[in-house]
């Protein structure tokens, strides 16, 4: 009886890992081989991981990579407003966030139909308010705003009480404490399941290898933000969690032509997003799912 | 006034030079204190082409050069049609040619300084002069004809000849000088009928902003071209304009200094720049125009 081949794969490598660690192999490889969760690493740990994804992102790359990991600001939840009766349509947003956080321009051998946006932006219909089964992602008229057409951005909302987060299996997701929903790409399995669970449509599933030129990278990266990622495993909005803990706005506010975009922090009473929240009307995205976005729209 | 039309293209560099990001800080109140660029020399004034305010007519123009002394000329007892006027049939006036002035002026060593300064500051790499048509806004030609036959005098417009001297007001009138003139008269009083070259020439405009309610000078200050005027009468700089347009569109204002109306770049958390409402939005014509989209998404059931 042939031995169980799965046994033999796994002593293969068990055997491969005593080699490596026999022949005076780099820690960090064999940290990167045996895959700690990013959220159980001690700083030690993390640094040289960090170090470690820089270097194998500039070989890939040919060009120097940063990989931060900075950790949530302390006092700091962040919040978004999004004023609907300016936004145009325009899709700035959509384009500046690909170029920002090194989404996929489509797959690796050609495909561009597999490229990865993570906004959609909503044609909708100004008679019936927003409206999602009416409701056009693929809009494609000569000028925008279309008569009678309103438009709805659409992001991932920073849910409080995120599905996406809950049917996890192997908690490679989770929100940080400033708020932010973040995905540990060296964990991730592809199940999807979180993508079946948004309600938002906000997580995007690299189906093939990634497309992303040398010469379009964003080098400013952060670990659990817009690093380049492998086929297989699922990303999302973190509201530019490289700029945002930096102090800057996500790239989205800071693309947006009309103005349309709030951004600060919730716990500030002074922060616009505060003011906002404290003197229009506002409301969130499928209020009835008790996610509790921390995404507000309103009408200016 | 109704329509308006500018052909001023140096204005509009004075906008795009004002259309920069401006440095703000906030305060406690998160109000935000402004503090823009000053509409320093590398911003064309306003005041280069919509003269206002109460100019030295026989002083220094406002680029510096020497203007003529019309009061010298009008001591010495000399009327305005024996310069602007070669003959009796002519129809409207002139700027008169150097022969003009050669016959008095035979002899420039003899001339006062003055005088010597101004034909220095005037003369021609070839010898001639060129007087420069400086006190007018430069597409009016006001038509002389048409004055005359309403029985329209000299001084009625370019000021009391009292002694026969030029005295103020100006030589050539404030355009409220017309104005007031054409509303008393019930004479034509569209900007077109003064301002003719217009649409023609670089960069025309059409005022859609109130302009059932509204004209020229309930925003422009009428005595000085290089700010701005409140309904009361105060004066506002450019660089506050938001305090003008704040008087109709109160909640707009309440916003954009909460930071709900209007962009702001900058840090989240520290030092903010911000917009003024007429770097997004064209004074004279607020209402954006449609803009082209950026590429729709890829559909999934495209993927190979």
């Amino acid at each position: 009886m042939s031995p169980n081949p799965t046994r033999r794969h796994l002593l293969k490598m068990a055997a491969t890992t005593a080699a490596l660690a026999a022949t005076g192999c780099r820690n960090e490889t064999l940290e990167m081989f045996v895959n700690t969760r990013l959220q159980e690493m001690d700083p030690a740990q993390l640094a040289r991981r960090l170090a470690a994804l820089e270097r194998r992102y500039s070989e890939q790359f040919d060009r120097e990579v940063t990989v931060a990991g900075t950790p949530a600001l302390p006092d700091v939840v962040f919040g978004y407003g999004l004023d609907l009766s300016r936004c145009n349509g325009n899709r700035a947003c959509v384009y500046a966030c690909i170029e920002e956080n090194n989404q996929s321009r489509g797959s690796a051998s050609g495909d561009d139909a597999r490229a990865i946006h993570w906004i959609t932006v909503l044609e909708m219909d100004e008679a019936r308010g927003v409206d999602l089964d009416h409701s056009d992602p693929y809009y494609d008229s000569e000028t925008v705003p279309a008569p009678g057409k309103h438009y709805f951005p659409v992001q991932c909302q920073q849910c409080e009480n995120a599905p996406c987060v809950k049917v996890c299996p192997v908690k490679a997701t989770w929100a940080e404490d400033d708020g932010i929903v973040v995905v540990d790409y060296d964990h991730c399995i592809g199940c999807r399941c979180c993508v079946a669970a948004c309600p938002y449509g906000a997580r995007h599933f690299n189906w093939s290898e990634p497309r992303l030129p040398a010469d379009e990278l964003n080098p400013t990266t952060h670990v659990l933000g817009n690093r380049p990622r492998p086929q297989g495993v699922v990303e999302k909005c973190t509201f530019c969690i490289q700029r945002t803990r930096a102090g800057k706005f996500p790239a989205c506010h800071d693309a947006c032509p009309t103005g349309a975009r709030v951004f600060g922090n919730l716990l500030d009473p002074n922060s616009a997003i505060r003011q906002l929240i404290a003197r229009k009307r506002v409301f969130i995205f499928k209020s009835e799912l008790n996610t509790l976005p921390r995404f507000f729209y309103f009408y200016g | 006034m109704g329509a308006c039309t500018h052909e001023e293209p140096a204005l509009h560099d004075a906008h795009l030079a004002l259309a920069r990001p401006v440095a703000v800080s906030l305060d406690a109140d998160g109000v935000v204190a402004a503090k823009p660029p000053p509409l320093s020399e590398g911003v064309f004034p306003c005041s280069r082409c919509h003269l206002g305010g109460d100019a030295d007519q026989d002083g220094a123009g406002p680029d510096g050069a020497p203007t003529l002394a019309h009061a010298a000329h009008g001591r010495k007892g000399l009327e305005c049609e024996d310069c602007h006027f070669e003959d009796e049939e002519q129809e409207a006036p002139s700027i008169p040619t150097f022969d003009v002035c050669e016959e008095c002026h035979d002899d420039l060593s003899a001339d006062s300084e003055r005088a010597r300064a101004y034909f220095d500051a005037t003369r021609q790499e070839d010898g001639t002069y060129a007087f420069p048509k400086r006190w007018r806004t430069q597409d009016v030609e006001p038509a002389h004809g048409a004055h005359w036959d309403a029985d329209v005098e000299c001084e009625s417009c370019h000021g009391a000849a009292t002694d026969n001297a030029f005295t103020k007001p100006r030589s050539v009138p404030l355009m409220e000088r017309c104005v007031g003139c054409h509303v008393a008269e019930e004479a034509p009083n569209e900007c077109a009928t003064c301002h003719r070259e217009t649409t023609e020439k670089m960069h025309a405009f059409t005022l859609h902003h109130a302009e059932e309610q509204r004209g020229c000078l309930d925003c422009h200050d009428a005595e000085d071209r290089d700010t701005l005027r409140l309904a009361n009468g105060e004066p506002v700089s450019f660089e506050a304009s938001y305090r003008l347009c704040g008087q109709c569109h109160g909640p707009k204002l309440r916003d954009w200094r909460l930071g709900l109306h209007g962009k702001r770049s900058g840090e989240w958390n520290g030092r903010q720049e911000y917009l003024l409402c007429a770097h997004c939005h064209d004074p004279h014509r607020p209402r954006h125009d449609p803009v082209e989209p950026l590429p729709a998404p890829p559909r999934p059931e495209d993927a190979r």
